[in-house]
């Protein structure tokens, strides 16, 4: 066992309630949870599980309403640079060219300071290559396909160089086929060749079970009304993970394991 | 092709039968093709109609300028914080059914009828148009572009120019346009009814009421009438020109 | 005001207590009729000017004497009359315009052409053909009503979901069924839509309308007080335009949400 280094986030019983009383809802209730610094770590659950509401939290834009949680010590109370987010519609600026998008965290956010304008250029341009999407620069959002637009979100997302990597079902809006090169991608741009201590450390909501799987180091299992967890899946499939790993035993078994997790839940959500 | 060639065809039978009716069955003085043209040519000859178009859409632009001035800061402000919003609403939504043309004779009371006159009702007739539809357009920005400028630390008072701004534009245009056009109508309706009084200069408006009330030339009032309508479409197009230069990826 | 405006940006998970709707209205009129009135108060020329309080006497008074009821009765009548000629022409045209691509051909251009004119410029040629009296208004009104309705109703026609007609054809359902049970019911929001537009466009009409062609009605009354130089009974009588014009549109909208409780109108009023 690698000895641990001290998470990069932490979650101590985590609460969230929407509404005032009588008829508060709680979202999530007393969740705990520890995220290690440059892990993959997936999020599934049913619908009504509080997964988007976790994230929202960690991003800072809902307060906790009992609890803690923390990054690096510190309590996480607003958004901020260092934890990116990537939402599931992308929130492209319609307005802006790729560069433009891409660019944008750095031009007018505090990731910018201190970069002069060649600075900024040069990192735009060296996500745009690492995304893939060279010879795209000047289109705008309405021209690109789903997948490209995918990549425009995640690459302005990495251009800022936040630590911590928020993503709301990025994937959802594509169709199978996208999504499978996507996630390899992901993986690529993530830095799953690399060691760890170099990696950034990635919080992904996912409803895909195989999703999931493929790409995280440990997977948590949420129940609905309310969030509450599960159970944490350790995912030991070897790294660099590809179409290879797909096919395995152990990815199967793993992805069975989770799916009957979740799945009685999900039977009563879908059918009631 | 058949399809081009019907729709090409009925406004020019429509017309022919015009003439052909005016001149077997119609009183001397009924207006018709033949005539109109020929005043048309005497009147742009002149330069008559163009001075009246100039005047009539000077005091359009004025007013329209005056009214987006106004209008879309306010629309801005109001569509981003709901305590004003709510609070001016009443306002907005009791003089909203008033229309331009009504509060004309209290303005002529106040200003007169020379051209402030008519840049003050143009004004009024524009204001609103831009004014709901800013606050729309405002309203209707996706919040999660909001939201991702937020996330990348952007300042509040930055993300209203970067953000909110450009994501309300197409919105706000296209106010600007239904505005414009609801200016052009304000206008000839204010010179129409100032003109039926003595005083007041110039403008298309009141050359339809002189030629109406004095001059009893009922083909020029139908030269005017195609110029307004001429005007109207051009100012139209114009605008929806602006807005897709302006905005290419908005669907409005 | 930076709070609400963050809040208003990122949506409020906790709302705090607010006053209802009409006591706001009353509040804002309040404020609206006292700023009014101490500026009534500092104009010295009462024509100019007149109080909320004079102006509140002369709409009593323009009750008392019958001229209010009167004159509204008369714009209102002629805006009913108005906007129903209109609809009766202007709906099934736009109903065969957007299904039948013969009818598009005929009326598309004509209907181009004409539309840039507006009712109220064909004022005085329409002086001429009708002259002064009822004829006048119902002319321009039914002209104004007309576009809208004639392309709203084909627009809504047009923008049908295929799918629906699509699902009803493979049902069997013959094609006059299909128009009344399925094309109509489908572009009814559309036409109600174009209703309100054009009975509002027709209510500003009437007044311009009146104002200069006709012996009876609101506009004329305006006017007419006008020349007296009775500001106050102007001023009454914008009210009255005023607040009718709001009720015809409230009254059209519930009368369709009334026809149409499946239509989730998104206000772009």
């Amino acid at each position: 066992m690698i000895q641990q280094p001290a998470p990069k986030i932490r979650l101590a019983h985590v609460r969230k309630e929407f509404g005032g009383t009588p008829a508060a809802v709680v979202a999530v209730d007393s969740l705990s949870l520890d995220i290690q610094p440059g892990e993959f770590l997936a999020i599934v659950g049913p619908s009504g599980c509080g997964k988007t509401t976790v994230l929202n939290m960690l991003a800072g834009l809902e307060p906790v309403t009992s609890g803690t949680m923390t990054m690096d010590g510190k309590a996480i109370s607003g958004p901020g640079a260092e934890r990116g987010v990537m939402f599931q519609d992308y929130a492209l600026f319609p307005w802006k060219t790729v560069t433009g998008n891409i660019g944008f965290g750095l031009d007018h956010g505090p990731a910018g300071h201190g970069l002069s304008r060649a600075e900024r250029e040069a990192r735009v341009a060296r996500v745009i290559d690492l995304v893939g999407l060279k010879g795209s620069e000047t289109k705008y959002p309405h021209q690109l396909s789903g997948g490209m637009r995918q990549r425009v979100a995640l690459a302005r997302l990495v251009a800022n160089e936040p630590e911590i990597l928020l993503m709301d079902e990025p994937l959802a809006a594509l169709d199978a086929q996208t999504r499978i090169i996507l996630q390899d991608e992901l993986l690529r741009i993530w830095g799953q060749d690399k060691p760890t201590s170099e990696r950034r450390t990635v919080v992904y909501i996912t409803h895909s079970i195989d999703e999931a799987v493929f790409l995280a180091d440990r997977v948590v299992v949420l129940s609905s009304h309310p969030g509450r967890l599960k159970r944490i899946v350790d995912v030991d499939l070897a790294r660099p993970r590809n179409d290879e790993t797909r096919k395995s035993r152990s990815f199967a078994e793993l992805s069975q394991t989770i799916w009957e997790l979740i799945r009685e839940e999900a039977y009563r959500a879908t059918m009631q | 092709m058949k399809h081009f060639l019907i729709r090409v065809a009925t406004p020019v039978v429509l017309i022919v039968l015009w003439q052909l009716f005016a001149d077997a069955f119609g009183s001397p003085r009924m207006p018709r093709p033949s005539a109109v043209v020929a005043s048309a040519m005497k009147l742009i000859g002149s330069g008559e109609l163009v001075t009246a178009l100039v005047t009539s859409l000077g005091r359009v632009f004025s007013g329209f300028m005056l009214a987006s001035a106004i209008a879309i800061p306010l629309g801005i402000l109001m569509g981003s914080v709901r305590t004003v919003e709510r609070n001016l609403d009443p306002l907005v939504e009791s003089f909203r059914p008033v229309a331009a043309i009504a509060i004309l004779p209290l303005v002529i009371l106040w200003l007169g009828t020379g051209s402030m006159a008519a840049i003050v009702i143009v004004a009024y007739a524009a204001f609103f148009p831009i004014l709901i539809n800013t606050i729309a357009g405002v309203k209707r920005v996706d919040h999660n572009l909001l939201r991702a400028a937020y996330t990348m630390g952007v300042p509040p008072a930055t993300r209203m120019w970067v953000v909110l701004l450009p994501a309300a534009l197409p919105a706000i245009l296209v106010g600007m346009r239904i505005g414009l056009g609801m200016a052009w109508t304000a206008i000839i309706a204010a010179e129409l009814a100032v003109g039926a009084k003595a005083g007041g200069e110039g403008g298309i408006g009141q050359m339809m009421f002189i030629f109406y009330a004095y001059s009893v030339e009922l083909n020029g009032i139908v030269v005017c009438m195609i110029a307004v309508g001429i005007v109207a479409l051009v100012l139209d197009r114009i605008l929806r020109a602006a807005l897709h230069a302006a905005v290419p990826w908005s669907r409005l | 005001m930076m709070a609400s405006f963050g809040g208003a940006l990122m949506g409020n998970s906790t709302a705090p207590r607010r006053w209802p709707a009409w006591a706001i209205y009353l509040r804002t009129m309040g404020l609206f009729c006292l700023l009014w009135y101490v500026m009534s108060w500092l104009t010295p020329n009462k024509i100019l000017l007149p109080s909320p309080l004079d102006v509140a006497s002369a709409l009593r008074d323009r009750i008392d004497d019958g001229e209010l009821v009167a004159n509204a009765t008369v714009s209102l009548a002629r805006l009913l009359v108005s906007v129903s000629i209109a609809s009766l022409i202007a709906i099934p045209l736009g109903l065969a315009m957007g299904t039948s691509r013969l009818f598009e051909d005929l009326l598309e251009w004509p209907v181009e052409l004409l539309r840039p004119i507006a009712g109220i410029a064909w004022i005085p040629l329409a002086l001429f053909m009708f002259g002064i009296g009822n004829g006048l208004p119902i002319f321009i009104m039914v002209y104004t009503a007309f576009f809208p309705l004639l392309l709203g109703t084909a627009a809504g026609v047009r923008n049908v979901d295929r799918r629906l007609i699509s699902a009803a054809r493979t049902m069997g359902i013959p094609k006059g069924t299909l128009m009344r049970r399925v094309i109509v019911p489908a572009a009814l929001p559309s036409i109600m839509t174009s209703a309100r537009l054009a009975v509002a466009a027709s209510w500003t009409a009437v007044v311009a309308a009146e104002l200069v062609g006709a012996p009876s009605g609101l506009g004329y009354a305006i006017e007419y007080y006008r020349s007296m130089l009775d500001t106050p009974s102007v001023m009454a009588f914008i009210i009255v335009i005023g607040v009718l014009g709001f009720l015809c549109d409230a009254a059209l909208r519930s009368f369709s949400a009334i026809l149409m409780p499946w239509a989730n109108a998104e206000e772009k009023r």
